[in-house]
């Protein structure tokens, strides 16, 4: 059996080990991608101890617990890293970028490792829709603290409600790629239709 | 019932992708983060509608033990009082009274959900967001002087009264309990109703766009308290009514980005 936390030290060694040879952006890249995957496997422990404690099914947990937690311990990395350091407006979407690619390139791991032959093409499918699930997420999130921080109103209220938005987003894409079929392909669609529309305004943000 | 349930939820679904497309292309979320929130508020809400129905549709018979749509509802409320707070620019009239009895009513009604519905957890956080978007909004109603002294006394009295009725519905027997439920659907509509006859002239004579907004976001979140009460038709009804009172929300918005 391959634990999990072998995948990630298998990852993340050369990972690490590449930042003694790059700087800045890079370096910083690196470190959030490494993050990004050990939020994942936080996550993954804190899912599976709620899941003994409220002894629901799998199915039941990745509809309804782990959209939560795993946006929450998502957001733990850039929290620490907006109250560390004051990071401008390009390197926090480029961290939170960074971030959503690391978690979702260690879910994606993992769900191969773990569930043998697959096809192609639904790995290619799974592959793209989580990563961009995750990165829109994160993407998201962070547009909205760089809008709130250019017209200097930070507020607690809409911070939290914009970390429901990414969780309910979330959970609608668990519900419909819980059961094959045409729900599952909507599933699949969703992240890059969300994508797409968030998309203008992030242009417009960056203008 | 069930498909008239299903038309409804479409037809907000459809509604609210055209409302964030408005949204989005005509707000320049530029001078403040007012549009900025409500946008998120609309996603949200838009989520929280997209979750329900895929919910229905993929496990009918399965109950939800703690859904992510209710997020999607915390959320909506959160970001609207963001909203709100952003217009205003946090600059509120005293209203110490008229916070107190409104925490009082949300507490109240957050106690009424959990004995409907026996889920504890859920019902507190959204009862915690629900209150905290009512306590906004009628600071903001207050700042805006959108009620005389006698209305809130009238808009007190009639919370108040609702609350009762509902406490009513439990401790009677039938067909008393029948009674008190049919005059608290009718009290809850009636409020509706005057919000609706203040906001509908404040819109058409273009009066200032801040309180037309506090009263829009009044409307809705009675609405949404009448649909968190109600069942069958009557939650129909009021899920018609929140609809539209986002839309007028959003005319509103509109008119307050483009004043000088």
């Amino acid at each position: 059996m391959i634990y999990a936390e072998n995948i990630l030290l298998c990852i993340a060694a050369p990972l690490l080990l590449s930042m003694l040879f790059v700087r800045d952006q890079a370096r910083r890249y690196v470190l959030a991608f490494v993050s990004g995957m050990a939020a994942c496997l936080l996550s993954a422990y804190v899912t599976g101890f709620l899941r003994l404690l409220v002894g629901w099914e799998a199915t039941e947990v990745r509809i309804f617990l782990s959209p939560v937690v795993e946006e929450l311990i998502k957001l733990i990395p850039l929290l620490i890293l907006l109250l560390l350091s004051e990071p401008e407006d390009e390197a926090l979407l480029l961290l939170a970028v960074a971030l959503g690619t690391g978690f979702a390139t260690f879910e994606n791991c993992c769900t191969l490792l773990g569930s043998g032959e697959i096809g192609l093409s639904f790995v290619l499918i799974r592959g793209l829709a989580v990563g961009v699930m995750h990165i829109v997420s994160v993407a998201a999130l962070s547009l909205g603290i760089i809008a709130a921080r250019r017209l200097q109103v930070l507020s607690l209220a809409g911070f939290v409600g914009a970390v429901s938005v990414s969780m309910t987003f979330h959970g609608l894409y668990n519900l419909l790629v819980s059961q094959p079929g045409a729900s599952s392909y909507v599933g699949f669609c969703l992240p890059l239709v969300a994508a797409v529309a968030i998309y203008p305004p992030y242009r417009r943000m960056r203008r | 019932m069930e498909l008239a349930s299903y038309i409804l939820n479409a037809l907000a679904i459809a509604v609210y992708v055209i409302l964030i497309v408005l949204c989005v292309r005509s707000l320049s979320f530029r001078r403040s983060m007012a549009p900025v929130f409500f946008t998120f508020a609309l996603v949200s809400n838009l989520m929280s509608l997209l979750y329900w129905l895929a919910y229905d549709l993929l496990r009918p018979d399965a109950r939800m033990p703690f859904a992510a749509n209710e997020f999607g509802e915390i959320g909506t409320f959160l970001l609207l009082a963001s909203t709100l707070n952003a217009v205003f620019r946090g600059r509120f009239a005293q209203a110490r009274w008229e916070i107190v009895c409104t925490g009082l009513f949300a507490a109240a009604s957050a106690a009424f959900w959990i004995a409907w519905s026996g889920e504890w957890l859920q019902d507190i956080l959204v009862g915690l967001s629900f209150g905290y978007l009512l306590c906004v909004v009628v600071r903001s109603m207050k700042q805006a002087a959108v009620f005389s002294r006698w209305e809130w006394r009238l808009l007190g009295a009639a919370a108040g009264l609702l609350l009762l009725l509902q406490g009513l519905t439990f401790a009677l027997p039938e067909p008393w309990k029948g009674r008190a439920d049919f005059c608290a659907y009718a009290l809850m509509f009636l409020v509706l109703a005057w919000g609706f006859r203040r906001l509908i002239p404040a819109l058409l004579r273009r009066a200032d766009p801040c309180a037309q907004l506090a009263l829009a976001l009044f409307c809705w979140s009675w609405a949404v308290s009448t649909m968190y009460m109600s069942a069958d038709f009557c939650y129909l009804a009021a899920s018609f009514f929140s609809v539209c009172c986002t839309t007028l929300a959003l005319i509103a918005l509109r008119r307050e980005e483009a004043a000088p």
